[in-house]
């Protein structure tokens, strides 16, 4: 998935972008959400854990480069991320679930050291589903505090299964180190992406000649079909 | 499931949070809607110019669309764009590989705008909830805030204002039309609580309470008539009610959010009202812009009183909008430099709707009122709609006849005016050709409505108090140097061309004309550069001051700013109609000169057919451009007006001063394009002369002009005229339509010459010739 690359811009104020894209975070409690988004926008880690009350969002521009099919370049496009960071506290529980419909794109985050975290992300997946903008929505699971490896409950193994199952991208990130914390909030990107083309795509009756491309990429997962937009 | 939204759950401080988190996230979507606005504009702006570019079907086959340069074999050859056919060069179009075809920008920037709409996106939010969760929470956050039996009638009022018009209206409408909204409602039904009994109450009057994604969404133009409507329904009467009806609300917040809808309205039919003066003062070029302000302001209020009904905490009682009460409430009473200039600009304002007033009918005198509550919304218990009739009929003629300062303001706007008026007169007094007079005239209207504008600029100084009357005095008369300059070379010219040197030598005659051109071009630059310097160092100095003043020197500097800014805009604009002035003479003279030249022309010069079309349209592409430009101008005439208008609701808080120095920005982009597009122009005149233009038999190219360019210029000012006539502004537009019945006089006389004259230029063998228009 390492097709797309993406740079950060230090201006953010302006209305210089082509696209805005909403992502939400979410997963248990202490799964590291907020440090998470914390070190992909400001790559900073803070130890501290501190409970994010109810929601609160991020914002960070990048440059996305788009991969021809031959992995050629292509289009650069600005773009400007909202990215919602939501309590994992289910006392927060209702709130948060009423942002999911504000999201495009979802990482669901789990703590590789607490099975019990992952075992919920069966239930995050039904609430996604039941409260996204589309029952299948783009998503990215995300096995977060990847650096804590001796204190590891949940194996890569495992884990890629569920993913596989659910046919959505996996990654072991570490927000304390930074390991693949940009490459998994990339690829997310890089699906809503493809999935903004394509359904542009569809709704026009002129530009379906290639369209295709992006739905072949797509068809080698088969759980997330495309919603019929 | 996760249906139900229950913030009881949550402590005032965490309510307090999610409220923060929830206005930042409305701010964020209000930027994105006004930039998708933006860029819609843009691609209206473009397509319209294609269209009307393409009326000449065979334009396209030889020129990009998109630059108007001409094809070349090999050097620049064309392309067909994917998505609009149309032919582009290789600048002006970008290659996609996915579909391996060349697309035009702005089909570029079409797709851009279609897929970053995420049409589909709200499409599936909108098929499977209500509305989207910031919205949701915000509603609820109201349910959960306003729990008291007395208080809650009068805050469902207060939601049912904020959450009305025009929203409302547009979401009843789109709600209706598109057939959903009912499969979500269970999603309120399980409120409990006082949110229940809202709810019911809800029910009653059928969504009209909430915020949906139709409201980011709708048909702007429609909100912005509904508002009018309002307006014009009871200017009188809703203010007053509304007041009433929560007499004892303890907020003042509420209050705040009252004043603010005021303001909005008074903002918006003001802003209808400059749109209904700007044509006046330069008329062919309003088409671009004026609606779509209109729009996007409107629909900015609209989200704006969405988002800050009224925080319902009340920790920040002095909003910025009883900042801006302070500041009106100081014009009504204060002093009257401060109190002149918005008056002059009403003042202005209802004049020229006054003369439209039996074409508009009463939506004048509404909107006059309207203007006004601008300032004294600062009074909203005051039955204010007669009061400030009153001012506005008192103030018109006091405030002009009082002398002083602001006097001198006017005084220097008729020094001036008139000068250039009279100048033009002389100018027509030389008996040049019909064409040219008319192009003088035309052009130099131009030049003496930027002018005018310059004077209120000066106004705007007096305002701030900082005078820098001399310098702008200086620059116009800079600017009347050298249209004294531009008139001794009509004379000159015009007794020249008779002579016998000019036959002899049309060369030389060309070589100086443009050597004269390229000087008023650098002089041009210079002075810009120059205003733009001095424009970075005031801004550096008022930096400072401004990081460590109070709120009122950040006022003022930000007052100060916009108005140097808008100084150096007009001096921009000012000589750049000047430099058009300048060209049109200039080409004119040519052609009166080839035309004696080219009587007789030598038998080895005949040309050939086509190239004689190229030529004529090359030129007529040139005119067009002008009042391209011309367009720009006036968009920056806006933005001074826009400018203008911050000046006058000037508060301190931050927000207003980062939008103050966005539009700052923006019209500094404009003042950019503007410039760039005139020395575009100019190195067409030059590639135009320099490309080696053959010599054309006079009969072919007077037919080629007549028969083509004419109804292309016709058609182009008939654009740009319409919306004039739908308007209603009869006066601007009768001025416009005797110009263009002398336009297309002028053409047989003036262009046709013109066209013979670059004919007569250079001889180039035909074959050469052959290969050009191809490809």
């Amino acid at each position: 998935m390492s097709r797309a690359r993406f740079l950060k811009i230090s201006t953010m104020t302006d209305g210089d972008y082509d696209y805005l894209i909403k992502l939400l975070a979410l997963g248990d409690s202490g799964v590291g959400k907020t440090t998470f988004l914390y070190r992909y926008t400001d790559n900073k880690f803070n130890p501290k854990f501190i409970t994010t009350v109810g929601i609160d969002f991020r914002e960070k521009r990048v440059v996305y480069n788009s991969r021809g099919p031959n992995g050629s370049p292509g289009k650069a496009f600005k773009v400007h991320l909202q990215l919602w960071d939501t309590a994992g506290q289910e006392r927060f529980r209702s709130l948060t679930t009423a942002f999911f419909r504000d999201a495009m794109g979802f990482l669901l985050m789990f703590d590789l050291t607490s099975q019990q975290s992952f075992l919920n992300v069966r239930n995050w997946m039904s609430q996604l589903q039941a409260n996204a903008y589309c029952e299948n929505p783009d998503i990215v699971l995300i096995g977060n505090k990847a650096d804590l490896s001796d204190q590891r409950e949940v194996n890569e193994r495992q884990a890629k299964d569920l993913a596989d199952k659910y046919g959505i991208p996996y990654f072991e990130t570490s927000a304390a180190t930074g390991q693949n914390v940009e490459k998994a909030v990339d690829t997310l990107l890089d699906l809503i992406m493809k999935r903004m083309e394509q359904c542009v795509d569809k709704t026009q009756v002129s530009d379906t000649a290639n369209g295709g491309s992006s739905g072949k990429l797509d068809s080698a997962k088969p759980e997330e079909k495309k919603c019929a937009c | 499931m996760g249906r139900k939204l229950d913030l009881s759950k949550l402590t005032d401080e965490e309510a307090k949070h999610v409220w923060e988190v929830v206005q930042r996230d409305f701010d964020l979507r209000k930027k994105e809607e006004e930039r998708l606005e933006e860029l819609k504009c843009k691609i209206d702006q473009e397509s319209s110019k294609r269209e009307f570019l393409t009326n000449q079907s065979h334009l396209n086959e030889t020129h990009c669309v998109h630059c108007l340069q001409p094809f070349k074999f090999l050097l620049n050859s064309k392309r067909q764009c994917l998505d609009c056919r149309f032919y582009t060069c290789k600048n002006c179009s970008r290659y996609n590989k996915k579909e391996q075809g060349w697309v035009c920008d702005p089909c570029r920037l079409s797709r851009i705008v279609r897929i970053g709409s995420l049409e589909w996106y709200y499409e599936h939010v909108r098929s499977r909830f209500k509305r989207f969760g910031s919205a949701k929470v915000l509603q609820s956050l109201y349910g959960r805030l306003q729990p008291g039996q007395g208080v809650k009638s009068t805050f469902l009022g207060l939601h049912d204002r904020v959450y009305s018009l025009p929203d409302i209206n547009s979401e009843c409408q789109l709600l209706t039309s598109s057939g959903i909204g009912d499969d979500s409602d269970d999603e309120d039904g399980v409120l409990r609580g006082a949110e229940a009994e809202c709810y019911s109450r809800m029910r009653k009057t059928k969504r009209l309470l909430s915020v949906h994604p139709f409201d980011f969404e709708l048909d702007s133009e429609y909100s912005a008539q509904s508002r009018r409507q309002s307006l014009q329904l009871s200017p009188a009467a809703s203010s007053p009610d509304a007041f009433q009806s929560f007499p004892d609300f303890p907020n003042s917040a509420e209050d705040a959010s009252q004043k603010e809808s005021r303001i909005a309205e008074a903002d918006l039919v003001f802003h209808h009202i400059l749109q209904e003066q700007g044509p006046g003062a330069s008329p062919p070029e309003q088409h671009f812009s004026t609606e779509v302000r209109l729009t996007v302001n409107s629909r900015r209020r609209s989200l704006e009183r969405n988002v800050k009904p009224g925080s319902p905490w009340n920790e920040q009682p002095q909003s910025r909008y009883s900042a801006d009460m302070d500041t009106s409430d100081e014009d009504v009473k204060g002093a009257q430099f401060h109190a002149y200039l918005p008056h002059h600009a009403k003042c202005q304002n209802r004049a020229s709707s006054q003369e439209n007033a039996s074409h508009s009918g009463n939506q004048v005198p509404n909107s006059c009122r309207t203007s006004c509550e601008t300032k004294s919304v600062a009074k909203p218990l005051l039955p204010y709609t007669v009061l400030v009739i009153c001012e506005v009929q008192d103030g018109s003629e006091e405030k002009r006849s009082s002398g002083g300062k602001p006097r001198a303001g006017r005084g220097s706007e008729e020094a001036g005016v008139h000068p250039l008026v009279l100048r033009l007169e002389e100018m027509e007094g030389l008996r040049l050709a019909g064409g040219q007079r008319q192009a003088v005239r035309d052009l130099g209207q131009r030049a003496a409505d930027c002018i005018v504008l310059s004077s209120k600029a000066v106004a705007l100084e007096l305002l701030t108090g900082t005078s820098r009357i001399h310098e702008l005095n200086k620059r116009m008369s800079a600017i009347e140097s050298m249209l004294n300059r531009l008139e001794e070379k009509i004379l000159v010219r015009s007794d020249e061309s008779p002579a016998p040197e000019s036959q002899l030598d049309p060369d030389a005659e060309e070589e100086e004309l443009k050597r004269k051109l390229e000087e008023l071009a650098s002089n041009i630059s210079d002075k810009e550069v120059s205003s733009e310097e001095e424009e970075r160092e005031e801004k550096k100095r008022m930096q400072k001051p401004e990081i460590s003043s109070s709120s009122d020197d950040m006022a003022r500097d930000a007052r100060k700013r916009s108005s140097a800014q808008a100084l150096s805009e007009i001096t921009a604009k000012v000589l750049r109609a000047i430099n058009a002035t300048e060209e049109a003479v200039c080409e004119s003279l040519h052609g009166e000169s080839q035309c004696n030249g080219s009587c007789a022309p030598p038998a080895g010069q005949l040309p050939s057919l086509g190239d004689g079309k190229e030529v004529a349209e090359a030129y007529r592409e040139l005119e067009e451009n002008v009042y391209l430009t011309a367009g720009k101008t006036y968009q920056l005439e806006k933005t001074l007006k826009e400018l203008e208008e911050g000046t006058r609701h000037s508060s301190t808080t931050d927000s207003e001063l980062s939008e103050l120095e966005d539009k700052v920005a923006s019209a500094a982009a404009q003042v950019q394009q503007a410039e760039s597009e005139i020395s575009d122009i100019e190195s067409r005149i030059a590639a135009l002369s320099a490309a080696g233009l053959t010599v054309k038999s006079v009969e072919k190219a007077r037919k080629k002009s007549s028969g083509q360019a004419m109804p292309g210029l016709q058609g182009f000012r008939r654009k740009f005229d319409s919306p004039l006539e739908i308007n209603g502004l009869d006066d601007s537009f009768d001025r416009n339509s005797v110009y263009r019945g002398s336009l297309t006089q002028r053409n047989p006389n003036g262009k046709n010459r013109r066209v013979e004259r670059l004919f007569a230029v250079r001889t180039q063998p035909p074959g050469r010739i052959a290969g050009l228009g191809s490809v």
